[in-house]
């Protein structure tokens, strides 16, 4: 795959990665919830997902890493921010908001991180199931 | 309700785009990098540092949540930055091992950032994030 071919797919992937997040903010908030639970929803879910197309990968990696640009860089790499993450924690840091930082350094620190093992055990399970 | 609705269309299509753009960016970046023997992670590691002081900056140039040149670069720079690759490449270093190489991934993401963006923002604007 060409790298022209590989940035176009990134390009469509990311917006609708990043539709996506918008649409799950817009969601939380016409629910009466904050902006900043609707982006750690979301890099939980992403992480989870990305754990299982690691798996997935791993199991057929020809295959889905053709995939790579449009679902991986493009689509999950839209949908989860790292620039949310630290806007939302230096916020809290200046405000001295101790709780909400360390809710997002457990969340986005840990509970993302245990999601993504989870997604690739369940992912490797399904691709390998006498495993 | 239907300023809303458009008011709402509008943020979608402007963070869509925006993060189009970010995340073709930030392949573009990877691969160049790639090409100069940098692996992926430190890649991803660095696109993040930079989101973050980018972000930082941008809000404190731009201090009003509804300004469109802040609502354009966040939206750009929330697809340049991923959480997804981030957590895929920890737990990668983790199953091979190595244990000191997720730490720093895991520190310069989630320690770092906060940091990043909090001095940039004070330097750009003077003040508060």
């Amino acid at each position: 795959m060409s790298l022209a071919f590989a940035t176009l797919a990134a390009f469509l992937g990311g917006i609708a990665g990043s539709g996506s997040r918008q649409l799950v903010t817009i969601a939380a908030e016409a629910a009466g919830g904050s902006d900043l639970v609707a982006r750690m929803l979301v890099n939980v879910v992403g992480g989870l997902l990305a754990g299982a197309l690691l798996a997935r990968r791993e199991a057929d990696p020809e295959r889905l890493g053709r995939l790579e640009p449009l679902v991986a860089a493009g689509f999950l790499g839209g949908f989860t921010t790292v620039t949310g993450y630290a806007l939302d924690a230096s916020q809290a840091i200046d405000a001295s908001r101790w709780v909400t930082v360390a809710s997002l350094v457990t969340v986005d620190g840990a509970v993302g991180l245990l999601a993504a093992a989870l997604g690739h055990r369940l992912a490797r399970g399904v691709a390998s199931p006498a495993h | 309700m239907i300023g809303r609705v458009m008011g709402s269309g509008l943020s979608l299509a402007i963070v869509s785009l925006g993060g189009g753009f970010g995340c073709a960016a930030r392949l573009a970046v990877r691969e160049a990098l790639a090409a100069r023997g940098i692996s992926s992670a430190t890649a991803i590691l660095a696109v993040n540092l930079v989101g973050a002081a980018l972000g930082g900056m941008a809000i404190g140039l731009a201090p009003d949540p509804g300004s469109g040149p802040r609502i354009a670069a966040l939206a750009v720079l929330s697809g340049w930055t991923t959480y997804s690759a981030f957590s895929t490449d920890v737990l990668a270093a983790i199953r091979a091992g190595r244990r000191g190489r997720a730490a720093f991934l895991w520190t310069g993401t989630i320690l770092a950032t906060p940091v990043i963006a909090l001095v940039s923002a004070r330097l750009a604007g003077g003040g508060a994030p």
